[in-house]
């Protein structure tokens, strides 16, 4: 229990409870079976997206680029399997195209040292303009057969999207975490030049992080068109910032060497709790986004707070 | 026997020239001791060595076979391993994790948790930290952080080991810990290297001592065969002592005006009693242990973290901030330069004149005066402070103040990892102010320093503190260092 209350992602719990309670009283029927399912359905892809951008939070960096991610490879996946692929072609050439994305980004912030805010945003356009040609207009059918597994599967009464979506990828992260290369993320990003002085391959790890992070946008992306059906060149691009929010307010320093994905995964819940939230208040569409980003921010504000008052304790003589 | 040869390496930083042709020999079995003023090039060949920074010329060999080092890693790999003088520990991680973060121990591919925990332990011991391992590096003291990246060094049973200033920050028992560690490993063929300013260390520990000055090599002595003088006459090319400048006796007891008062309650951060009072050209120094409140204390005078009550000049005051302080004509250095003192990656001119432009307007001379009157050694007023050494930082940051002309100058430890000469020159600085009629509080971890800046001050004393409290007040001849190690170190304690 004082391990929890110690996790730099406990504040997030705490908004998570909040909303679910809010959300039972003032969203109808939220907690009926289809529904809920529904928004966890949802929910999935931005947290996988979250458990990847936090790597590399963590690492010191930030991936802008997941977003538009998503949109190439959710268009590529349904215009492979349009074209007569079958499913695990066509998830193994989306894998593959996510990995040298990563590897693009990872070349670029590692290798060449360019800034990765430039690298991703730049890495953000460019895939934003790919899914535009692979298909200008949301169109297509997809999958039906997965679309059924993704949408009302389940594996031992976990429901499959959550199962093989988010669980399996944060079972991964903490596979990653129990090898060196755990320590190295977390050293990094804290301190990049004394991790080299201390014989970190720095270069090696950030690749990495950047890799990681791809492929989990990739995984997200074909869960994520598992729940929209077709192929949709715009539908995944506000990923990027509900991810970056999401980690955040999980308990990531943006400045690097802190943070756990189960806290962007908190933190992704947070957010689409807080979509929820906002719209069963019935609020005039116009404002939806506005009221969205408002309670982001304070849930970001409020996570800030709590770490500047925790650190403040910890310093006091 | 092992034996490391470094032929003519030669660095460049830009316009400096760090290392010309720099050639040096350390054999196992020897502990070879670095010395040399900033600026001299130690810890630039260490780092050449270490693979941190890339030489422009000449070769390192090992055993008579040429070493091809180009980065920490390849160091590694070859059993060479430099601390930094920069603490390289990380404080989101616990101090095993820390001392197991070079070489993180491996079962098939997971990190061996358990191991890191006995490892680190094993080392820990050896250090006097026992059961230090589970803690976090934020919660340890400074001298101790120094002896955990000591143990994060020999934790890597290294071929090479080059220490770089670990022991400015320790105190004497935890010297005695480390001298005793690296006998073992000089018994044991261990090619070992030390850069230090503490003469007595040199002679207490290593066998050899190779010179540098200005970025070449000197000469090399025996320690058994050299004498102090010999060895700064060699650093700095003239004869120290007889340019120390021996202040008059103290003249009669003239009523001096009181600049700042403070009695208990007014600072908030100490529970014990502080009385303290300084007055217009006086310099008090401040000594103690490591961590007994010093450094908060003229943090605390300066306003760093929170508002300060005081008497100032006869009437009570709250500062309310640093900026605050500055317009009362306070000053403040850090010993901490890299984090509050320089802006590293901005212009040396940007770094004098970031005082004086945006708080009072100074003419534009005033930065060259600064840098001629203090002898900077520097390439271009244009380039990056960091480009300097830490002496040459130092007295950059000490000049940006003198252009203020401040009433009180507050300095924690701003002589840290300095050499003699650069040290002098502060020491001059600080009784230049003093004369003009400042007042002065100087915190510093060595007690020689604060005796002898006995010799350059009119009004001058010294305060020890111990757990938040000052212990006594010296002046005139109680001045010496058993009486302060008397009042710092606490009663049925364990002295040395």
């Amino acid at each position: 229990m004082s391990q929890l209350l110690k996790a730099k992602w406990f504040p997030s719990v705490v908004l998570v409870i909040f909303f679910l309670i809010w959300n039972g009283f003032f969203v109808k029927g939220f907690y009926s079976a289809a529904s809920f399912r529904y928004f966890l359905n949802v929910l999935v892809p931005l947290a996988c997206i979250a458990i990847g951008v936090t790597v590399t939070v963590i690492c010191g960096g930030i991936d802008l680029s997941t977003g538009a991610l998503v949109c190439v490879i959710n268009c590529s996946f349904v215009v492979l399997m349009e074209r007569g692929l079958g499913l695990g072609a066509a998830i193994a050439v989306s894998m593959l195209a996510a990995l040298v994305v990563g590897v693009v980004n990872g070349f670029f912030v590692a290798v060449v040292r360019i800034n990765p805010l430039l690298v991703t945003f730049a890495m953000q356009t460019i895939c934003t303009g790919l899914a535009l040609w692979i298909r200008p207009n949301a169109s297509g059918s997809g999958n039906p057969e997965f679309i059924r597994w993704y949408g009302s599967g389940t594996v031992l009464g976990i429901p499959t999207s959550v199962l093989f979506f988010t669980i399996v990828p944060l079972v991964i992260w903490y596979l990653i975490k129990r090898t060196p290369m755990g320590y190295w993320l977390y050293a990094v990003g804290k301190d990049e030049r004394k991790s080299f002085e201390t014989g970190i391959n720095t270069v090696a790890v950030q690749f990495f992080a950047y890799i990681f992070s791809a492929c989990m946008t990739g995984w997200a992306a074909i869960a994520f068109s598992g729940n929209i059906v077709g192929g949709d060149p715009k539908a995944g691009l506000s990923f990027t910032m509900n991810a970056i929010a999401a980690s955040v307010v999980g308990g990531a320093a943006l400045s690097g060497g802190e943070g756990d994905p189960i806290g962007g995964v908190l933190g992704a819940l947070f957010v689409q709790l807080a979509i929820y939230a906002v719209l069963g208040a019935k609020v005039s569409t116009y404002v939806e986004e506005l009221s969205n980003g408002l309670i982001v921010l304070l849930g970001i504000v409020g996570m800030m707070a709590y770490s500047v008052l925790k650190n403040r304790k910890r310093s006091r003589l | 026997m092992n034996h490391l040869k470094c032929r003519e390496i030669s660095k460049a930083f830009g316009q400096v020239r760090a290392l010309e042709r720099v050639s040096l020999e350390a054999c196992g079995g020897e502990i070879l001791a670095l010395l040399g003023g900033n600026g001299s090039g130690k810890s630039t060949i260490a780092k050449v060595i270490g693979g941190v920074y890339q030489k422009d010329s000449g070769e390192v060999m090992l055993n008579d076979s040429v070493l091809n080092i180009n980065s920490p890693i390849a160091a590694k790999r070859a059993g060479v391993i430099v601390t930094s003088q920069e603490l390289s520990l990380m404080d989101n991680f616990t101090v095993a994790q820390n001392i197991c973060l070079s070489k993180v121990p491996v079962k098939k591919v997971w990190t061996d948790g358990r191991a890191v925990g006995e490892i680190a332990e094993e080392v820990l011991k050896k250090c006097g930290l026992s059961s230090y391992g589970g803690r976090s590096v934020a919660s340890l003291e400074e001298n101790e952080k120094y002896l955990v990246e000591f143990a994060k060094a020999i934790v890597m049973k290294p071929k090479v080991l080059i220490l770089d200033e670990i022991t400015s920050a320790l105190y004497q028992n935890d010297v005695a810990v480390i001298r005793n560690i690296l006998m073992d490993l000089k018994e044991q063929g261990c090619i070992i290297i030390i850069i230090t300013h503490r003469m007595n260390e040199i002679f207490d520990m290593c066998d050899k001592v190779t010179v540098l000055r200005n970025g070449e090599y000197v000469d090399t002595f025996w320690t058994s065969e050299v004498t102090e003088n010999e060895l700064l006459f060699a650093m700095t090319g003239h004869d120290v002592r007889k340019a120390v400048k021996v202040g008059e006796e103290a003249g009669g007891e003239e009523e001096r005006e009181s600049l700042i008062s403070v009695t208990d309650h007014q600072l908030s951060g100490f529970r014990g009693q502080i009385q303290f009072e300084l007055k217009k050209g006086e310099v008090i120094g401040v000594a103690g242990l490591q961590g007994q409140g010093q450094s908060q204390l003229v943090r605390e005078l300066f306003a760093m973290d929170k508002p300060t009550q005081m008497v100032f000049k006869g009437e009570p005051i709250i500062l309310k901030n640093p900026s605050d302080a500055v317009k009362r004509k306070f000053a403040f250095i850090s010993g901490n330069r890299e984090k509050e003192g320089s802006f590293g990656n901005r212009s040396i001119q940007e770094n004098i004149s970031v005082i004086s432009d945006l708080i009072l307007s100074a003419n534009a001379e005033a930065k060259e005066t600064v840098l001629g009157k203090y002898k900077v050694k520097m390439g271009r007023i244009t380039d990056a402070i960091r480009t300097l050494s830490g002496g040459n930082q130092q007295k950059v940051i000490l000049g940006r103040w003198t252009i203020t002309n401040p009433d009180v100058l507050l300095l924690d430890d701003p002589t840290k990892g300095i050499d003699v000469n650069a040290r002098m020159d502060v020491h001059g600085i600080i009784a230049e102010l003093a004369d003009q009629g400042a007042g002065v509080v100087f915190v510093s971890s060595d007690e020689e320093e604060l005796i002898g800046m006995a010799k350059y001050c009119h009004q001058y004393k010294i305060v020890v503190m111990y757990n938040g409290e000052v212990k006594k007040v010296l002046s005139g001849k109680e001045m010496t260092k058993e009486n302060i190690f008397l009042y710092a170190i606490p009663q049925g304690g364990d002295s040395e």
